[in-house]
């Protein structure tokens, strides 16, 4: 391969404006489409996990170069906040044995971030049709609200790390 | 990440994106980003503008508070061009708080996760101010809601500068405590 294909297959694979919006949209239209959320306004999805409705919100951190996914719930009469790879991630691992949450780690190029969108609508789906028990969500919820609203563990980014 | 000379360009594209998709969860909370105004979030009566001064490489981020029973400023003692200045900087309808005086007021003295706003020399500078400026702002998950609360703080802790206070290297703390 000479260095011009090499510099057009860079170029390519850049994240733009332009595959962001797009690969955000089409993730967007794959939840609602899988019946597991449903959009609210401004792309924020709604789920249902277990007994708790959760909002959602995805978008790719430039700044931190990572898919930043926030989700919120109410109990107790309070806010919670948190990142959702540190809320479930322990929990698909465990108790699917999926190779999921591979993302955690810099996603620099856009076929990186395409199945970073992805693994994490596998994740969604699959939470949704195999919730943790209430007390387990309250007790993740509770621990990660504050502490950690991007997930941010240093690298492995790999997945023959992870797994 | 690079750690040497900060260049204007960089710290501006860094801190707006920061603003923008690092602090989009405040859009869970009710926040809406201002129109025309990339680094500005609002709610209600509340608004917070993370900003960087090219000028002097400084970043701010400083909540403010609608106050609709604020009087016209005295411009006694003020030259016209300074009067402009202010009124540019400080909307007289408003009061400016720091990030560190509304933590400060919900209770909180633990550590403080950022300082010196006057340090940011290098990207490493930035990105450090920028991740400390993300922790607090979690901290205030809870507060970010409650308007009340927080006009209530804004003006009890209007500073006419947007700079943090800090009453030591490792304490959050605010002039008027």
């Amino acid at each position: 391969m000479g260095i011009c294909e090499a510099l057009r297959r860079l170029v390519a694979n850049m994240i733009s404006r332009e595959n962001l919006e797009k690969l955000r949209g089409d993730f967007l239209d794959s939840a609602v489409a899988s019946g597991s959320a449903k959009e609210l306004n401004d792309g924020i999805l709604e789920l249902r996990i277990g007994e708790f409705t959760v909002e959602v919100l995805v978008g790719y951190n430039s700044f931190r170069q990572k898919l930043q996914v926030v989700v919120a719930t109410r109990f107790d009469g309070k806010v919670y906040m948190a990142d959702f790879y540190t809320l479930f991630f322990y929990w698909c691992r465990r108790n699917g044995g999926q190779r999921w949450g591979l993302f955690v780690g810099a996603v620099s190029y856009a076929p990186d971030l395409a199945e970073a969108y992805a693994d994490l609508q596998a994740m969604l789906t699959w939470v949704v049709a195999n919730p943790p028990p209430s007390s387990y969500t309250k007790s993740a919820f509770r621990a990660a609200h504050q502490t950690q609203a991007y997930f941010d563990w240093p690298v492995p980014n790999r997945k023959e790390q992870i797994l | 990440m690079g750690s040497g000379e900060l260049d204007t360009d960089l710290q501006v594209k860094l801190v707006n994106a920061f603003s923008t998709e690092e602090l989009s969860w405040l859009r869970l909370l009710g926040y809406q980003k201002e129109p025309g105004r990339d680094g500005d979030w609002y709610r209600g009566a509340i608004n917070l503008q993370v900003l960087t001064d090219t000028c002097d490489g400084s970043v701010s981020a400083v909540f403010s508070a609608k106050n609709p029973d604020a009087e016209p400023l005295d411009e006694t003692g003020m030259n016209p061009s300074e009067t402009a200045m202010f009124m540019e900087m400080f909307d007289v309808k408003r009061a400016y708080s720091t990030v560190s005086c509304i933590l400060f007021e919900t209770g909180y003295r633990g550590p403080l996760v950022f300082f010196d706003l006057h340090s940011i020399e290098t990207e490493r500078n930035l990105r450090n101010f920028l991740e400390g400026l993300s922790a607090s702002l979690r901290l205030l998950t809870d507060v970010l809601e409650d308007e009340e609360f927080l006009v209530s703080a804004v003006m009890k802790h209007q500073h006419l500068s947007a700079y943090g206070y800090m009453r030591s290297a490792q304490t959050v703390g605010c002039q008027h405590d």
